[in-house]
């Protein structure tokens, strides 16, 4: 699934902007016929966040709507919740435990929007999923798009994976055109033990960017190799 | 006072810094062009800032793991109140009570934060202090007097975030 990741984002960032986006594909039909559409729930939510959230985990229980649907129509709406509503549509957007989708949605609506917070929950709803969230993430990292900024620190501790992936996954970054992954990827390397760092800091050492370069040759020296 | 905005990536205060940075690129990327509500602090530069961001830090816990230095933008009254852009109070989420008080949304569309972005990246330009780094020691000190907090002036998933990252900060 990891695979079509990156495509399913661009096209995304194709279809239709803001609330109609949401409320396109709406009808009385599948509302009543196959469980709850995109608009039913835009609806709902726009009287009652907490009850829309509510029926839309009861309908995901009985497999009236799928989780992945649930995760894309969902996730829009973290950013301009506040206060609880931002912390129900975090626990309800990591019990669906959607990596793929998580991803995708925040990739798509970043690059149509912006606003790094987008990009910053999908790190953290990641981070909090753990080990299944790798093969999305390694996908990420293959794709040297300059939005594995964020995702950087994330990999580096994520809980439940062997090191040699980690390391293997981190290497991507190393290689990545944006300097500001390399520069992320410096210092999220301070969370792993010197032993493993050294292929990764040698990489660093004659980057491109002074400021990473000196910095990692610095570190290199400081490990007396 | 002045509106924070805290950067979430460890390389976010180097985009502000760079001589070939563009207003239209930084709003995006901070800010979004989709006119959403921007999320931010209004505190007193001093102690009250640092506690800010230390309890925004709390919700970043998840991807950052251990307390790491952090960039905040500051933004004042002058850059943005004769564009537009409207300040309303609105629930934090921190769950710290005294900073999701000062929590505040910008509001404003594409065009205007765009202006205001211009603003602030001429401001760092001429030299002043709109980017302030805030580090690991003394985000670590006011995680630890969260955990002095009562139950009233900060919950236990806060709390649990305090002790988490300073369990992981030695």
């Amino acid at each position: 699934m990891a695979s079509g990741l990156l495509q399913r984002a661009d096209s995304l960032v194709q279809e239709a902007t803001g609330e109609e986006y949401y409320r396109a594909r709406a009808t009385t039909g599948t509302s009543a016929a196959e469980g709850m559409s995109e608009g039913d729930f835009a609806a709902e939510f726009t009287m009652d966040p907490f009850e829309a959230i509510r029926t839309l985990l009861v309908f995901t229980d009985f497999g009236l709507v799928s989780k992945i649907n649930a995760t894309t129509w969902l996730f829009p709406l973290y950013g301009k919740a506040r206060g609880s509503l931002r912390h129900r549509i975090y626990e309800v957007l990591l019990h669906f435990k959607e990596p793929d989708t998580i991803l995708t949605t925040a990739l798509a609506e970043y690059r149509k929007y912006g606003n790094e917070e987008r990009l910053v929950v999908a790190a953290s709803l990641a981070a909090d999923i753990g080990a299944d969230a790798l093969p999305a993430l390694r996908v990420l990292a293959r794709s040297r798009r300059p939005e594995c900024e964020i995702f950087v620190s994330v990999i580096a501790n994520l809980r439940g994976i062997r090191m040699q992936d980690r390391l293997e996954v981190l290497a991507e970054f190393a290689s990545n055109p944006g300097s500001d992954v390399r520069y992320s990827l410096l210092e999220s390397l301070r969370a792993l033990p010197s032993d493993h760092i050294i292929p990764l800091l040698t990489a660093l050492s004659t980057d491109e960017d002074e400021e990473i370069a000196s910095e990692a040759r610095a570190w290199l020296d400081s490990l007396e190799i | 006072m002045a509106l924070i905005r805290v950067m979430a990536s460890e390389s976010d205060h180097r985009k502000w810094l760079r001589e070939n940075s563009s207003a239209a690129e930084l709003m995006k990327h901070f800010f979004g062009s989709d006119g959403a509500p921007i999320s931010v602090y209004r505190v007193t530069i001093d102690i009250e800032e640092t506690k800010a961001v230390a309890a925004h830090y709390l919700t970043l816990a998840a991807i950052r793991q251990s307390i790491k230095m952090v960039s905040v933008l500051r933004i004042e009254t002058r850059d943005y109140e004769d564009m537009g852009i409207t300040v309303h109070e609105t629930p934090g989420a921190t769950e710290v009570a005294a900073i999701d008080a000062v929590h505040r949304d910008l509001v404003g569309d594409q065009v205007t934060f765009e202006a205001m972005t211009q603003r602030l990246l001429d401001a760092i330009r001429r030299g002043e202090d709109r980017v302030r780094l805030v580090w690991e020691v003394q985000l670590k000190h006011q995680v630890q007097e969260f955990l002095t907090l009562s139950i009233d002036e900060m919950n236990d998933r806060a709390r649990l975030a305090c002790r988490k990252l300073l369990g992981s900060s030695g």
